[in-house]
């Protein structure tokens, strides 16, 4: 009885020792695999999606356009839609930029956009599509001197 | 009782492998690239524009092939006839792996390089290299995923106008996903060396 009472403690501590390394493994696996990937989605209630098309490579300085696709519910591409953007800095004081698109050219919308600045931006997208359904999202973006960086992460 | 210790010692270390084998699928690579490399490959999406001949041509006819494609314009002054030559010298020196690479060349000036105005100017470079053009509509579709962005200049020249535009040059894996993308100043040694040691331990 002695004996084994001096291994309880032990026992015990080994029990709440095993979750801690799962908990910490699981947390760990899943910063890991959500770094890896990267998404500029937003989804709305009536299930519209707007899109910022992100390059496949960090973005070249010198662009002065955002492309955004619309998807339906069913995943379609909404091609008659008009967009309106306007970008805010993060902090006060600047002047929104404003824009509109000029119609879809094949599956995305190329909307001529000028970072006035670097730093940090709001990007707020509204949509109104052919059969006046709306939707407006918006994207936090970095910009730098190096590019136009998407913040949204999923 | 005498597998207990042992068990509680291999726990942690099986964990810490998978862990390991975690971070080097996320970011692994066992050759420093000379550009900016995903860190894991992306198919480009496919695009058919026009060469020579009104010949139409899609990026995926390429598979099989390492394709190092460049956004840029006949009247260009600087920027493109260097990567052009740059590559014209690339694939010299690839030597017998010649064969695996490609040169694809899209127009930003689709006003004035007509396919073959486009294929007139590349194969002066290299035989092998071709041009590609089509609407400002098509151009912009394929540029799409690379992020490529070109715009009239006000600049005018005694050849007419200018145009401002992306200088990268990507390099498209066989199996048709993008892998590097080069600044307009890397060393044609540099990309070189990464496209042998590509061929060496992918192909």
């Amino acid at each position: 009885m002695v004996a084994a009472s001096k291994h309880l403690p032990t026992s015990t501590t080994r029990r709440t020792g095993r979750p801690l390394w799962w908990l910490l493994i699981l947390v760990l696996a899943l910063v890991l695999t959500t770094g890896c990937r990267r998404e500029s989605r937003q989804t709305s209630d009536d299930g519209l999606s707007i899109e910022l098309m992100t390059p496949l490579f960090d973005p070249e300085a010198g662009r002065n356009f955002v492309d955004i696709r619309i998807l339906d519910p069913a995943g379609s591409l909404v091609s008659d839609a008009t967009l309106h953007l306007r970008g805010d800095m993060t902090h006060a004081g600047m002047v929104p930029v404003f824009a509109e698109s000029a119609g879809a050219q094949g599956d995305f919308y190329r909307v001529p956009f000028e970072w006035t600045m670097t730093g940090d931006w709001v990007l707020t997208v509204d949509a109104e599509l052919g059969d006046g359904r709306q939707a407006s999202r918006q994207f936090d973006i970095s910009v730098t001197e190096d590019g136009v960086y998407c913040m949204e992460n999923e | 009782m005498s597998n207990q210790p042992t068990g509680r010692w291999w726990t942690p270390v099986f964990f810490l492998l998978f862990l390991l084998a975690l971070l080097t699928a996320c970011g692994g690579q066992t050759h420093e690239f000379a550009g900016a490399v995903l860190e894991e490959p992306k198919p480009v999406p496919d695009f058919t524009l026009t060469a020579a001949g009104d010949t139409p041509v899609s990026l995926s006819d390429f598979r099989g092939e390492y394709v190092y494609l460049y956004f840029g314009y006949t009247f260009c002054p600087d920027a493109c006839p260097i990567t052009l030559s740059k590559l014209s010298t690339l694939h010299k020196d690839l030597g017998d792996d010649a064969d695996e690479m490609q040169v694809i060349m899209v127009t930003v000036d689709p006003e004035r390089d007509t396919p073959d105005v486009l294929a007139d100017y590349v194969t002066r470079f290299d035989p092998s290299f071709i041009g590609l053009a089509g609407s400002k509509a098509e151009i912009d579709a394929a540029g799409q995923p690379f992020g490529i962005y070109y715009q009239r200049s006000e600049t005018e020249t005694a050849g007419g106008y200018l145009i401002d535009h992306s200088t990268r040059t990507y390099l498209i894996d066989p199996a048709g996903n993008a892998r590097v993308a080069y600044s307009h100043d890397t060393p044609a040694e540099d990309m070189l060396t990464d496209l042998q040691w590509l061929i060496a331990n992918e192909s």
